[in-house]
């Protein structure tokens, strides 16, 4: 059989870009967005009876209000709405029969990376270092290619800053160079 | 040349029924004038001779205390990937389509040096173009690749971790400029529904690159997030389809080539154990920084968790039910002094209702220090995560209501839920998870409203 020669191929016959293309994103994050302009909710709730939290879910429904990142808690729910939404929220909510408390000025702030359920630890490390720059963390989720979490506005963009220096290759580039220059 | 990269799994090489009806795939493109590359994953699934898990058995079983080191597991587990390939070359060759086996590395991948979890940095296929210059249908070994700064004379294998023949896939469609990338299983494409539940579920015929990868990342094992990801990074036509039928299967496109649709899919996904940390004795100051070294010690010990809340008054993660021994290791007893400004206190976490050996120990040792506070950790096991996935769909009012109605209506509780930009999650007795996809497939597919 004929030995394979090792440029029998000619480098030429190539498609253009194989020998430097970047196939698959490094890992960790590889970066970091904040999206403005939402509210958090909590409704104190007695959660033995399921049929309340329906109850509440449903005054939302009726006035056609989209809300994300629900969560049972041990109290109650809490969700996060558009800040445009909180106060037809609050009134539906009140009309209702429900106390709802209201925190305006929130922020959700999404760290990017492909497949981050296979990276082991990587959402936990995401969270700790989110924990450790807010006490405020109001909601968590994920997707395949992000971590989403609901923060307080004037601070999604220091935790914004510390997610992208530790996790990110670009960051911790940035941060290789700030210690070799001291 | 006219290059198209179609891809094996297990179950369409495990037998040499299942292997000649691949192989007909094969002749089937190169005889419409294609230049077909193949990829194959490992002969057969868990428990059968040549499977992953049955290689690593093998090792793992000289002596269960001492674990073999990725490199070598690599260097094993590769095999499954070696021998499949070399039979299904000689399938071919057989028949009068000549084929030439290729390893990872022959084909030209090349990863960074992570054993067992290595990513793609770099292809060069010259070696695939050399075997189609001389007329063999190339058969590359999916899931591996090499590392060339290993050291080592030859390079170090290594394997690029679940899901990672879809991966060499898609990877080697965008090296080869090829013109689609065809993922062969033993459906007829994506399925709306796991089929084991809902035999009648619909095979979605379009989706998006996005749903695909959220419908695999919530359970469903059609194809892996990284090929998703490679494909739509380099605009690779991706479809996936049947070895065993002339299905047109599901193509897999941008989202700007297909809106999408109300609900794309119900998925459920692992056995789980939910821990519920109770926060009513951790002081407010000291909540954050309690959080932030619980989550530490996650990160450090590699645990992969879902599902995480972080409200008002508890908060709480899912892991794999596999880990809950590691996560009592971890957990269990942990000692977390905690200093916010002149407040401080020595916080003790109690996994369970009863207090362990290791708890009643850290609480005696530490009541010198004044009085340690139990710090209750919850924890539920034998649950499972049912999702909806689906594109704008999960912006509009109401969907949190409607899923959590249906629970209601079939007496089954919400342990916890979740959502995103394309998912709604809510975590279930593990018992009820069929009943619940039945359900809530019945609601959002058949009886839309």
């Amino acid at each position: 059989m004929e030995p394979f020669r090792r440029h029998l191929t000619s480098e030429d016959d190539l498609p253009e870009g194989i020998a430097n293309t970047e196939f698959e994103k490094h890992r960790g994050l590889h970066g970091v967005e904040i999206r403005e302009r939402f509210a958090n909710v909590f409704v104190p709730l007695d959660m033995q009876t399921p049929a309340s939290k329906l109850e509440a879910l449903r005054a939302i429904k009726k006035a056609h209000i989209s809300i994300d990142f629900l969560k049972l808690a041990g109290r109650g729910i809490s969700f996060v709405c558009a800040l445009d939404d909180a106060h037809s929220i609050e009134e539906c909510l009140k009309s209702a029969g429900f106390k709802p408390k209201i925190t305006r000025d929130r922020c959700v702030l999404i760290a990017y990376g492909v497949n981050m359920r296979d990276q082991e630890g990587l959402i936990a490390k995401i969270v700790s270092i989110l924990a450790a720059g807010t006490d405020e963390i109001d909601h968590l989720g994920d997707m395949h290619d992000r971590v989403l979490a609901v923060v307080p506005k004037d601070q999604a963009q220091d935790l914004a800053q510390t997610l992208n220096r530790q996790l990110t290759e670009h960051g911790a580039d940035k941060q290789k160079e700030d210690d070799d220059e001291d | 040349m006219r290059i198209k990269v179609l891809k094996f799994g297990g179950t369409s090489v495990r037998t040499p029924e299942a292997r000649q009806a691949a192989a007909n795939k094969v002749v089937q493109a190169k005889e419409s004038g294609i230049d077909p590359v193949v990829v194959v994953s490992a002969i057969g699934r868990q428990g059968e001779p040549y499977a992953t898990d049955t290689l690593i058995k093998l090792v793992a079983d000289i002596d269960p205390a001492i674990p073999p080191s990725p490199r070598e597991i690599d260097l094993l587990i590769s095999c499954g990937e070696i021998l499949s390939s070399v039979i299904f070359a000689h399938t071919l060759t057989v028949q009068g389509y000549p084929a030439m086996s290729l390893r990872g590395g022959q084909a030209g991948i090349r990863t960074d040096g992570v054993y067992g979890n290595a990513r793609i940095t770099g292809i060069n296929p010259i070696g695939i173009y050399e075997c189609l210059r001389r007329g063999s249908i190339p058969v590359v070994c999916g899931f591996q690749g090499v590392w060339v700064q290993g050291g080592l004379p030859g390079a170090e294998l290594t394997t690029l971790g679940r899901g990672g023949s879809d991966t060499t896939a898609a990877a080697l469609g965008a090296a080869l400029h090829a013109e689609g990338v065809e993922i062969y299983t033993d459906v007829d494409g994506v399925k709306a529904a796991n089929p084991k539940f809902i035999p009648e579920a619909e095979t979605l015929r379009k989706v998006t690159y996005d749903e695909v990868a959220e419908i695999a990342h919530l359970g469903a094992t059609v194809l892996h997030p990284r090929a998703a990801e490679i494909a739509m990074k380099f605009g690779i036509p991706l479809s996936v389809k049947n070895t065993y039928s002339d299905d047109p299967g599901t193509e897999v496109v941008h989202k700007d080539q297909f809106p999408g649709r109300r609900i794309t899919g119900v998925t459920h996904t692992g056995k789980l154990i939910y821990a519920r940390i109770d926060e009513a004795r951790l002081k407010e100051e000291h909540r954050g920084p309690f959080l932030a070294k619980v989550y530490a010690l996650l990160a450090a010990n590699g645990f992969n968790t879902q599902m995480i809340a972080a409200g008002q008054t508890d908060c709480g993660f899912a892991i794999d039910r596999d880990d809950y021994g590691r996560l009592l290791d971890v957990l269990d007893g942990l000692v977390l002094p905690i200093s916010s400004g002149d407040l401080s206190s020595i916080y003790v976490t109690v996994c369970g209702s009863q207090h362990s050996q290791a708890v009643s120990a850290q609480m005696d040792l530490l009541s010198d220090l004044g009085e340690p506070i139990p710090i209750d950790i919850d924890i539920i096991e034998g649950c499972t995560m049912v999702s909806l996935v689906g594109h704008d769909y999960m912006q509009q009012a109401g969907v949190f209501l409607d899923a959590l109605e249906v629970l209601e209506q079939i007496g089954v509780a919400a342990i916890q839920t979740s959502d995103s930009d394309y998912s709604l999650s809510i975590l279930i007795s593990e018992a009820e998870v069929e009943r619940t996809v039945r359900a809530l497939y019945s609601r959002f597919f058949a009886a839309p409203a």
